[in-house]
C-alpha cells in the first residue's frame, strides 16, 4: 500500500506552509471580531497598590476591562501547583505577569485602553538567585521550593582510583517558536464558549479555562488553530483564559494575538541551572559512585517545575549503569520568568553535566570517550538509580556502535567559524571532534496518566482520523494517515482538525503522541477493518477469521476478494478506541516504576574552531539513535536535524539574558537562534530494536536529539579548544579568554562499595502522591 | 501606521524632498525602513511626519569620478556589494538578509549613526566625506567626526545626506566582523581596513561610543606591515586605544582583545592579498 507505515509520506499541510497560504492562529477571524491586549507587571516583584480602569474603560471602542475581581471562577491555574493568578492578584512575581485584559473595537483601541489603565505599584526587592530564594522569605503563600528531591543507591561514599567534580551551568532557552501566541474566542448559544488556539494540549486549556470561567467541561470546546512550532512552549495557559473571559464579558469573538516579546514575555522558558557531580571509577573507567546536586531556577509560578527537577536529578546518571550514588535536587520559586516544559524537559541540562564529567573521567584515565561509556552502558535487566529495572530494550551499546561506523567528514568545510563575517581569515581554525551519549525517558511519568483516545471511521476506502493529538509540526499527521493507510487498506485518509470533542490524547510533549495517540488510532483501525472483514464476510458467505487486507486489497485465504474501496459500498464502519500505557508512579514509590520507557542517542560533532576570537563552525553532527522502528524516514530526520540545530544553539547562543527580573533581549535581534548558515551537516542512522507493547515497535524520538547535542557541541568545542567550558552557551568570551573552572581530578584511595548498602534505593523523603493537580485529570503531576 | 501618519511626503526629486522636509517639521527621513520600521513598531520611535525618499531617483546608484566613488545616499546595500570597492563589498554582503540588504541603504546606515553599524568602519577607514544638502546648497564634510554620539550625527535641521563620497584606490581593503552566530548578526565587534603606499588605516566598530580610529593604531599597523612590529605590539595599541561598550552580548575585555585580533588580521590580509609590505 503505497503512503504507509515505513514510507516518507509527505504532511498534507507542508505545500500551504511552503506557499504561505496555511492558516495559523494568528491568521483567524471572525465577523464582529473584538481584539484582546493584555497589560503586564513592568516590575520583576511588587505589590499593586490600586488598579483604576475607568478611563480605559471610558475609551471609545472599548467593550471590557477586565482585572482579577471580574474572573468569575477560581482564579488560579496552573499546570501543577494551580498557583498562578489569571490576572494579578495584589501581588506581581515576575516582569510581564498580565495584570488586565481588555477586548475593543481593533489593536490600536486596545493597546490604548492598556495604556490607560491605571495600576499602582509599591515595588518589593526582587529575589532573582535561585539560591537566595530557596532559603529565603516565602515569595508566594505556597512557598518557594516547587520540589526537592533526595535519594541515594548502593553506598555513596565507594570509590574508584580516580574522583572528578566540577560545577555545571545551563543557560534560559526560549522555544523561540516563529508563530508567536494566537487565538480566537466565541461565546456560543449555549452560555458557554468556543477556542481556537494554537496549543499543545487542548484538554488541559479547556480545563483551566474551565476553573476561570466558572463553566462545566461540556461548555467549554477547544480546537486547534494552526500551530507554527511549540517545543513545550505552548504546554502552559498563556492567552486561552483571557481570550474566553474576554469573548464571555463582551459577548462577542475575541481574538488575541502577541507580539514577538510578549510571546517571550508570557511563555514558559527552559529552566536554568546549576548542577554539581562528582564521579568516580576504577582504573578501567568503571563507574563506582556518582554524586549529584541540582539547582533549577522554576521562576514566579509552578508551572511544570515539581515534574522537571525529578527528570533532571534521576537521569543524571546519564545511559550508564551506577550503582552507588546519591542525588539532590531542588526546583525554586525566584522573581525570574517562570519555566517549564521545554523539548527535553529537564534532561539537557544533566546530560551536559554527566557527559562533561564521562569525558573529564576519559581524558584522567587515558581512555577514548566512546571507550569509557562503552565500558558503562547500560543494559536490558540493569537498575537505574531510582530503582526502576530497565526491562525494553536498552541499546546504548548498539548506538555507540551504529555511531563509530559512520565516516568523519572530508574535504575543506565549506563554512568558516564567523561565517559570513570573514574574521576567520588570516587566523588559524581548530577542529575538534567530541561524542555524547544520552537518556530521556519518554512519555509522561510518575504517575500522571498517559492516554489517548482515537476515533476512526472509514466509507468507500476513505478513511478519517479524530483525535484530540495536536499536530504542532512533530509530523503525527502523516502517522496517523500511514496506520490507517497500513492496516485498514484506506486509499485516503482525512485526519480532522483536533478538538475537545473526544476525549483527551495528552499534551503533544514527551515525545509521547505516536505511543499514545498512534496506538490508539491503530487500535481504532484494527476494530473498524474487522468491522469491514465481518460485513464481507456475511456478504460472501466465509468466515471473518479467514480473511486479510492487504495493500487496499481484502483477501480471503490469501486471495483477492475485492478491494477495501469497494467491499460495502455507502457503508460506513466507525470505532473509537482507548490506548493507556502501563501505570507508573512516583519516585520512591515500591512499585519501581518511574517512566514509561526511554530513548537512547549517540552523537559526534566535528567543530572548526577559531580559538583566539573564541567562534565555532559545527562542520557535523553524526546522529545514532534509538527508534524503534522509522515510520517515516522524513519526518524522522526531520525530528534529528530540528533536535540537533535547536541543542546546537543551547550549546553556543541560545540564552534568554535576565537582569534584575528583566529580560534583555525579547526580540530576535538579540535573542539569537541558528540560522541555516550555522546548521551543521546531519547524518543519522537509527539502531530498530522494537519497543514492546507498541504497533510496530515504535517508540518516541523528538527529544533525545536535542538532549544529546548540547554535551556533544560542548565536547567538541573543548577537543578544539582544551578548555574546560563548564557552561552553556558557550560565548565566543569563555573561549578566547579562557573563562570558566576545570573539573577538580583527584586520586583517590579505592573503597569498595559496602555491601550492606548495595542495591537499594533510599528515598529520604516520603513519595508525595498529591503535589497538586494536573492541570487536566486531577492526577498526580509527576510525569515526562 | 506610516499610511495613517498625519505628515507624509513622496518626493521624486531632491529639491520636492527638501521642501518636504521644510514643511514637515519633526517629520523623520525614511528610505529603506529597515531603521525606522522597526523602531516604530516597538515604539521607540516617534515621528510627526514622513519624507520618504524611495521615489527620489536621483539619490539612487554609484558613480565613478576622478578618484572618488560616488554613492547615492538611497543606494540600497544590496548594490554595495558589488561596488568597485573590496572593502564596501564586505561591509555590505555581511549586513542583514538578503531582503534587509535589498532595501536597507548607505544613507540609512550612516544616520542611525550606531557603532556596530556595518559600513561605518569602511567610510572611516577609507577616508569618506559626506554630502549634505540643503535648501542654501550642499556642503561636503569629512565622514570622520560626523557621528558625534550613538545616534546624533552633525546633520542640521532641514539638512539632508545626499551622497557618500569615497576615495577610489588602488591599494588593499577589506572589512570583518565577529558576531554570536554565522549569519544575520549584529556586530559585536567590527574592523576596516584600507592599505596604500605601505601604510595601514584601520577603523572599529563597536570599539567606542562612535565608529573609530586612532593614528596610534595606525602607526603601529603601518609597523607590523613593514616588519617593524609584531602582532602583540599591534594588539596591544588596539587595546590601549578602544574604549569598547560592555553589555550582556559581549564583555568589554572580550570586545578589546577581539578588536586587536581582527586588526591583526586585516593587516595581514593586506601584507598577503595585497602584495604590500614583507
Amino acid at each position: 500500500m503505497s503512503g504507509g507505515v515505513g514510507e516518507s509520506v509527505r504532511r498534507p499541510d507542508g505545500p500551504a506552509k511552503v506557499r504561505g497560504e496555511f492558516c495559523y492562529a494568528g491568521d483567524l477571524t471572525a465577523e464582529g471580531m473584538l481584539i484582546g491586549a493584555t497589560l503586564r507587571s513592568p516590575h520583576p516583584h511588587a505589590r499593586i497598590t490600586r488598579i483604576d480602569t475607568r478611563a480605559a474603560r471610558a475609551l471609545p471602542g472599548v467593550l471590557a476591562v477586565l482585572t482579577a475581581d471580574d474572573v468569575p471562577g477560581d482564579l488560579h491555574f496552573g499546570l501543577t501547583l494551580r498557583d498562578e493568578p489569571v490576572l494579578a492578584d495584589g501581588v506581581v512575581r515576575y516582569a510581564g505577569e498580565p495584570v488586565a485584559v481588555v477586548a475593543a473595537v481593533d489593536a490600536a483601541t486596545a493597546r490604548r485602553a492598556t495604556q490607560a489603565i491605571e495600576v499602582g505599584y509599591e515595588p518589593l526587592p526582587a529575589v532573582t538567585d535561585p539560591e537566595l530564594a530557596r532559603d529565603g522569605t516565602p515569595l508566594h503563600p505556597d512557598g518557594n521550593v516547587y520540589r526537592h528531591v533526595s535519594y541515594g543507591c548502593g553506598d555513596p561514599d565507594a570509590r574508584g582510583v580516580v574522583t572528578v567534580e566540577n560545577t555545571y551551568r545551563i543557560g534560559m532557552q526560549d522555544p523561540a517558536f516563529l508563530a508567536p501566541e494566537a487565538g480566537l474566542a466565541q461565546p456560543t448559544a449555549d452560555g458557554g464558549v468556543q477556542l481556537e488556539v494554537a496549543t499543545q494540549w487542548l484538554h488541559s486549556d479547556q480545563k483551566q479555562i474551565g476553573w476561570a470561567t466558572g463553566l462545566p467541561p461540556e461548555k467549554v470546546h477547544v480546537q486547534l488553530g494552526g500551530v507554527g512550532g511549540a517545543f513545550g512552549g505552548r504546554e502552559d495557559v498563556t492567552l486561552q483564559v483571557h481570550a474566553c473571559l474576554l469573548a464571555l464579558a463582551t459577548g462577542r469573538p475575541v481574538k488575541m494575538e502577541y507580539t514577538r516579546e510578549e510571546s517571550f514575555l508570557a511563555h514558559r522558558q527552559r529552566h536554568p541551572g546549576t548542577i554539581w557531580l562528582r564521579h568516580s571509577a576504577d582504573a578501567d573507567g568503571k563507574l563506582i559512585s556518582v554524586e549529584g546536586r541540582v539547582l533549577l531556577d522554576g521562576g514566579a509560578y509552578a508551572s511544570t517545575s515539581p515534574v522537571v527537577i525529578t527528570n533532571t536529578v534521576t537521569l543524571l546518571q546519564g545511559p550508564y549503569r551506577v550503582d552507588n550514588g546519591r542525588f539532590e535536587g531542588w526546583s525554586v520559586r525566584t522573581n525570574n520568568p517562570s519555566c517549564g516544559a521545554m523539548r527535553g524537559f529537564g534532561v539537557p541540562q544533566a546530560a551536559f553535566a554527566h557527559e562533561a564529567q564521562l569525558d573529564a573521567l576519559a581524558a584522567a584515565l587515558g581512555l577514548e570517550p566512546l571507550e569509557i561509556r562503552l565500558r558503562n552502558a547500560l543494559q536490558r535487566g540493569d537498575v537505574a538509580t531510582y530503582g526502576q529495572r530497565f526491562d525494553a530494550p536498552t541499546p546504548v551499546r548498539e548506538v555507540i556502535e551504529g555511531l563509530q561506523a559512520i565516516p568523519l567528514p572530508e574535504g575543506i568545510p565549506r563554512k568558516a567559524p564567523g561565517g559570513v563575517g570573514r574574521s576567520a581569515e588570516g587566523g588559524e581554525i581548530r577542529r575538534g571532534i567530541g561524542y555524547a551519549v544520552t537518556i530521556k525517558n519518554l512519555a509522561f511519568s510518575e504517575g500522571h496518566v498517559d492516554e489517548s483516545t482515537a476515533e476512526v471511521s472509514l466509507c468507500d476506502g476513505h478513511a478519517t482520523v479524530h483525535t484530540a493529538c495536536a499536530e504542532v509540526g512533530q509530523g503525527f499527521v502523516t502517522v496517523a494517515e500511514q496506520v490507517a493507510r497500513t492496516v485498514l487498506g484506506a486509499s485516503t485518509v482525512e485526519v480532522t482538525q483536533p478538538d475537545t470533542l473526544i476525549a483527551s490524547a495528552g499534551s503533544t510533549s514527551a515525545s509521547r503522541q505516536t505511543m499514545a495517540s498512534g496506538t490508539a488510532v491503530h487500535r481504532a483501525c484494527l476494530a473498524v477493518r474487522d468491522r469491514l472483514l465481518d460485513r464481507v464476510a456475511r456478504a460472501h458467505g466465509l468466515d471473518a477469521a479467514e480473511l486479510t487486507v492487504a495493500d487496499g486489497v481484502v483477501c480471503a485465504a490469501g486471495k483477492p476478494l475485492t478491494t477495501v474501496a469497494e467491499a460495502a459500498p455507502g457503508q460506513i464502519f466507525r470505532a473509537t478506541e482507548h490506548f493507556q500505557h502501563p501505570d507508573t508512579y512516583a519516585l520512591g514509590s515500591p512499585e519501581a516504576r518511574m517512566y514509561v520507557g526511554y530513548g537512547f542517542s549517540a552523537q559526534r560533532a566535528v567543530v572548526d574552531v577559531d580559538v583566539e576570537l573564541g567562534l565555532v563552525s559545527v562542520v557535523q553532527v553524526a546522529s545514532c539513535q534509538d527508534v524503534g522502528a522509522v515510520i517515516n524516514p522524513t519526518q524522522l530526520l526531520g525530528q534529528i536535524e530540528g533536535g540537533i540545530v535547536q541543542g546546537m544553539g543551547l550549546a553556543l547562543m541560545e540564552a534568554v539574558v535576565v537582569r534584575d527580573g528583566l529580560i534583555t533581549n525579547p526580540d530576535f535581534q538579540d535573542y539569537l537562534i541558528p540560522t541555516i548558515v550555522d546548521a551543521p551537516e546531519v547524518v543519522s542512522t537509527y539502531v530498530t530494536d522494537p519497543q514492546p507493547g507498541m504497533p510496530h515497535g515504535w517508540k518516541g524520538v523528538g527529544e533525545p536529539p536535542l538532549c544529546t547535542a548540547v554535551p556533544v557541541v560542548a565536547a567538541a568545542v573543548r577537543a578544539a579548544t582544551g578548555l574546560p567550558l563548564p557552561s552553556v552557551p558557550i560565548k565566543p568570551e569563555h573561549i578566547a579568554l579562557g573563562l570558566g573552572t576545570a573539573p577538580t581530578v583527584s586520586w583517590t584511595t579505592p573503597r569498595p562499595a559496602d555491601p550492606a548498602r548495595a542495591a537499594q534505593v533510599v528515598v529520604d523523603e516520603e513519595p508525595r502522591d498529591a503535589l497538586g493537580t494536573m492541570a487536566e485529570e486531577g492526577a498526580a503531576p509527576a510525569r515526562h | 501606521m506610516l499610511l495613517a501618519a498625519p505628515l507624509f511626503a513622496l518626493p521624486e526629486t531632491p529639491p520636492e524632498a527638501l521642501a518636504a522636509l521644510a514643511d514637515r517639521p519633526g517629520a523623520v527621513v525614511v528610505a529603506g525602513g529597515t531603521e525606522v520600521m522597526p523602531d516604530l513598531l516597538w515604539r521607540t520611535r516617534t515621528a510627526a511626519g514622513f519624507v520618504s525618499l524611495r521615489r527620489v531617483a536621483a539619490l539612487r546608484g554609484i558613480a565613478r569620478t576622478d578618484g572618488e566613488l560616488v554613492i547615492g545616499a538611497t543606494t540600497p546595500v544590496a548594490a554595495l556589494t558589488s561596488a568597485p570597492d573590496a572593502g564596501l563589498r564586505a561591509a555590505a554582503s555581511s549586513l542583514g538578509t538578503p531582503l534587509v540588504r535589498t532595501e536597507a541603504t548607505i544613507g540609512g546606515n550612516v544616520i542611525s549613526a550606531l557603532p556596530y553599524r556595518n559600513l561605518l568602519p569602511t567610510l572611516l577607514a577609507g577616508g569618506a566625506t559626506l554630502e549634505l544638502t540643503s535648501a542654501t546648497g550642499s556642503r561636503a564634510v569629512p565622514f570622520d567626526g560626523f557621528i558625534t554620539a550613538p545616534g546624533r550625527t552633525g546633520l542640521a535641521e532641514g539638512e539632508l545626506l545626499t551622497a557618500v563620497r569615497l576615495p577610489a584606490h588602488r591599494g588593499f581593503a577589506d572589512y570583518t566582523k565577529v558576531g554570536r552566530r554565522n549569519a544575520q548578526f549584529v556586530a559585536t565587534v567590527s574592523a576596516a581596513i584600507v592599505s596604500r603606499d605601505g601604510g595601514a588605516r584601520l577603523a572599529f566598530g563597536n570599539a567606542a561610543p562612535i565608529p573609530f580610529r586612532s593614528d596610534d593604531v595606525d602607526t603601529a599597523a603601518t609597523a607590523l606591515l613593514d616588519g617593524q612590529a609584531s602582532a602583540a605590539d599591534l594588539q596591544a595599541a588596539v587595546a590601549a586605544a578602544v574604549d569598547p561598550p560592555e553589555d550582556t552580548i559581549a564583555s568589554a575585555d572580550y570586545r578589546r582583545h577581539a578588536l586587536g585580533v581582527l586588526a591583526v588580521r586585516l593587516v595581514t590580509r593586506a601584507a598577503v592579498d595585497g602584495g604590500l609590505g614583507a
